[in-house]
């Protein structure tokens, strides 16, 4: 059974594989890079390696204010390792491919390009993330 | 499982053959090169043979056929020469290093799976000497060969074919009208050193004790021992404006090492250096230091855990900052001494990292003999500074610029025979490589002795492949400086050898990743020269911090001119977004390094100014909030996890655990006064 990371942004649920995720820290204030995109918080220092911090409540609704980001997401993918900022972190479930659903075709939004699926269970209802997707989608 | 292991290690092993592999064919290489018509065989010969012997040895048990093969052969044929059945000429060392670089090619066949284009006429040249007729058998009488060796060491003078350096010794004794004049033996020093390689050593017992002391006399005497092509006379023109200011003795060397090294008179020493040359010794003395062979990557991992150390020195600094520890308290001495040793520490991992520049240059005589057989131009390549060492990482990122800029120069900068020979130059070309280190920084020369930079002909490229609007006039210096833009080098003149899609533009890209920075100068039907200046090493790099909307940056200390107290009543507006301000004699640009944040906040008022320049000198003025420190810092890459952004060559962690930009000098000023390099039309 797959086993996801479940964080909230907008009150929205999302859930990350967790073969990706490297660890959970505290929310840190970032360096900015000048001419980035407004979702770009800027670098960080991981134990002496410089990553990017990319402020995920801005990248899904770039409202002009943020909410509370309370902790960074790490992510290994491939060579790179980025960090996301979230609202808050949940918990960790397993679930069964089969209550996975597929998104409905929104395919000219962008949403579609790291979203690969919903969940429902119970009462929840979660967006499962493609990393590679949302990485891609970030830094092009 | 157990087959798993079997192959790991027999594939370590294999690794293990293939680095020695590389280490018999630079060996080869070396002896080959230094190997001519006059020595006749002796050592060398032997050292060839077993070279090519143990690649031998090696590719049998791997069962690397081809690399069996052609290494037997090679080796049959230095057989011949070894028993003195054949002599060394100049054809048979034009065949033997033609068959290292075929060898060469067999390897990296076999190590990287690279194509194999088979060399067929070095085979039949190989061939030929196998089976010379026996009539060169005569010969053996006449050339004698030497005894094979006497504790490795082969008495035979060498002729070494690049400009004598010669060693000079100096007595300087600057009187006090030189300091009355506000001169300063620096700068007599500094114009020594642009003549060759200079160590200086101050005689200074002549000092008194303090009561005996008298202002109008001086009492220090430099000794300097240069390293120069240049004679005696050259080098007076250094002092002689001083004129009577200064007292110059040359003396007798012999004389000077009596004194100096009373102790360490080494007889041997003096007979090589007073009789022969004997180019043997000191190849000898290195080789009997003894060396282990380590993984790089534990010596890495060893210059990242530093790079640790120096971040968490930082920390600690900010921590004595934070809980008011005063320097010279006795917390801050001990701080201090921990820093030197780390400083210490780190230079001596560094200098594990770092390697003779030699791997690098000896691969560039194989590129001048392709270069050189395919344009059909007579080339030699002349080594200088072969034992400079360059950290690692930076080594390994010279070559193809380095390959690409030989090329070039062989190809673009030499002419062709009859030109050079009508133009009253040996028909030889030649093609100089020089390494040598200058303050604080590894500087590399590419030399030829060509046509040099043809400003109309890159001018009006430039026009018409649209990198430039003909309506601009250019100064010589921006003109040659056009050939590193992307665009310039193109299809047109693609020929057998450079142009194949790789420009200057990707030489100075790929120098500038490595800190380095590159600049021309030419003359015209004199040549061309390419100068690299590199920093010793990508790990840290000495930097101001300083502070602007409350983000701090780091910039080079190389790129750093002067700071000054900035004056908003001089500044001068020069068009809609660009300002002066009077800097010496001049006015530079100006910009605020608000520029540099992500959004503008509030205005501070700022009266700090920074002047940065680049290796073409042209500066740059920049206003800052706060200039806050001077420090070492860590390198870390932001295109690792990131991607590179434009203006910053890279990043560091502060003390506090924050992250700071380290400035790109370069594309600061470039931004700002190469705004014409702009293409016009896009």
């Amino acid at each position: 059974m797959p086993k996801v990371l479940v964080f909230t942004a907008y009150d929205q649920e999302y859930a990350i594989d967790i073969e990706a995720v490297r660890e959970i820290r505290n929310w840190v204030q970032a360096t900015p890079i000048p001419s980035s995109p407004s979702f770009m918080e800027g670098i960080i220092n991981i134990r002496g390696t410089v990553i990017p911090l990319i402020d995920f409540c801005k990248k899904i609704k770039s409202l002009k204010d943020g909410i509370e980001k309370k902790a960074m997401i790490i992510i290994e993918k491939g060579e790179k390792t980025v960090s996301f900022s979230v609202h808050n972190v949940s918990d960790i479930i397993d679930y069964d491919e089969g209550v996975r659903k597929n998104l409905p075709d929104v395919s000219n939004s962008d949403i579609s390009n790291f979203v690969d699926g919903i969940l429902s269970i119970d009462n929840r209802v979660i967006f499962i993330l493609n990393v590679s997707g949302l990485i891609e989608e970030c830094f092009h | 499982m157990n087959n798993d292991v079997e192959a790991d290690d027999l594939e370590s092993i294999r690794l293990i053959f293939f680095e020695e592999c590389g280490e018999q064919l630079s060996l080869l290489e070396d002896e080959l090169s230094s190997l001519n018509a006059e020595t006749g065989p002796g050592e060398k010969i032997n050292t060839i043979f077993r070279a090519v012997h143990s690649i031998k040895g090696g590719a049998g048990a791997f069962g690397m056929e081809k690399l069996v093969r052609f290494s037997h052969l090679f080796e049959a044929v230095l057989e011949k020469f070894r028993s003195g059945e054949c002599t060394i000429d100049h054809a048979s060392v034009a065949t033997f290093l033609k068959a290292a670089d075929v060898l060469a090619d067999i390897v990296g066949f076999y190590r990287d799976g690279r194509d194999l284009t088979v060399q067929d006429d070095v085979v039949e040249e190989l061939d030929r000497y196998l089976n010379a007729p026996q009539i060169v058998l005569e010969n053996t009488d006449v050339v004698d060969p030497l005894p094979e060796d006497i504790d490795g060491f082969s008495f035979t003078p060498v002729k070494i074919d690049f400009p004598e350096e010669q060693k000079l010794h100096l007595e300087i004794t600057p009187k006090i009208g030189l300091y009355k004049s506000g001169d300063d033996i620096r700068n007599i020093l500094s114009f020594l050193e642009k003549k060759g390689r200079i160590e200086v050593e101050l005689y200074c017992n002549n000092v008194p004790a303090l009561e005996e002391f008298n202002i109008n006399d001086t009492y220090s005497v430099w000794n300097v021992q240069i390293n120069s092509c240049e004679d005696k006379n050259s080098l007076e023109e250094v002092f002689e404006w001083s004129g009577s200011n200064i007292e110059v003795k040359f003396i007798d060397k012999k004389i000077n090492e009596n004194k100096l090294e009373k102790i360490n008179s080494n007889k041997k020493e003096e007979i090589n250096n007073e009789f022969l040359k004997i180019e043997n010794s000191p190849k000898n003395l290195r080789k009997e230091n003894p060396t282990i062979r380590v993984d790089t990557k534990r010596v890495d991992k060893l210059v990242d855990l530093l790079s640790e150390l120096v971040i968490n020195q930082g920390a600690i600094r900010s921590q004595m900052k934070a809980n008011d520890i005063r320097p010279g308290s006795a917390l801050d001495i001990v701080i201090s001494e921990l820093d030197q040793l780390t400083h210490e520490l780190q230079e001596n991992v560094m200098a594990m990292r770092a390697h003779p520049i030699k791997t690098v240059f000896q691969r560039m005589g194989r590129i001048v003999r392709e270069t050189s057989r395919i344009s059909g131009k007579d080339v030699t390549l002349h080594l200088e500074g072969e034992d400079t060492e360059v950290d690692r990482s930076i080594l390994e990122k010279l070559s193809d610029p380095l390959t690409h800029m030989v090329r070039n120069a062989i190809d673009h900068g030499l002419e062709s025979e009859d030109i050079r020979v009508a133009a009253g130059k040996p028909a030889e070309g030649k093609v100089s490589l020089r390494a040598f280190h200058r303050s604080g920084r590894i500087i590399i020369e590419v030399e030829d002795d060509g046509s040099g930079l043809n400003c109309d002909k890159i001018y009006k490229k430039a026009i018409s492949k649209g990198i430039i609007n003909s309506s601009y006039s250019m100064e010589k210096e921006e003109i040659q400086n056009l050939i590193f833009e992307p665009g310039f080098s193109t299809v047109e003149n693609v020929s057998d050898l450079s142009g194949r899609g790789v420009g200057m533009d990707v030489v100075r890209k790929s120098i500038s990743e490595i800190g380095g920075r590159i600049s021309i100068l030419t003359e015209e039907n004199k040549g061309t020269l390419f100068s690299i200046s590199l920093p010793l090493t990508l790990a840290v790099v000495e930097g101001l911090i300083f502070r602007t909307q409350e983000q701090n940056f780091i910039v080079p200390v190389s790129g750093v001119v002067e700071a000054f107290l900035f004056q908003e009543s001089k500044k001068i507006q020069i068009s809609e977004d660009i300002w002066g301000y009077p800097y010496r004699d001049e006015y530079i640009p100006i910009m605020h390094s608000k520029k540099l944040t992500k959004k503008e906040k509030k205005d501070v008022i700022s009266n700090s100014c920074l002047v940065i320049e680049n290796e073409k000198k042209e500066k740059l003025a920049i206003i800052v909030d706060d200039i806050i420190d001077q420090s070492r810092f860590v390198v870390k890459s932001i295109e690792k996890n990131y991607r590179k952004i434009p203006g910053f060559s890279s990043a560091t962690i502060l003390g506090d655990g924050g992250v700071a930009l380290i400035v790109d000098v370069d594309f600061l000023i470039e931004s700002v006064s190469g705004k014409k390099f702009v293409r016009s039309a896009e």
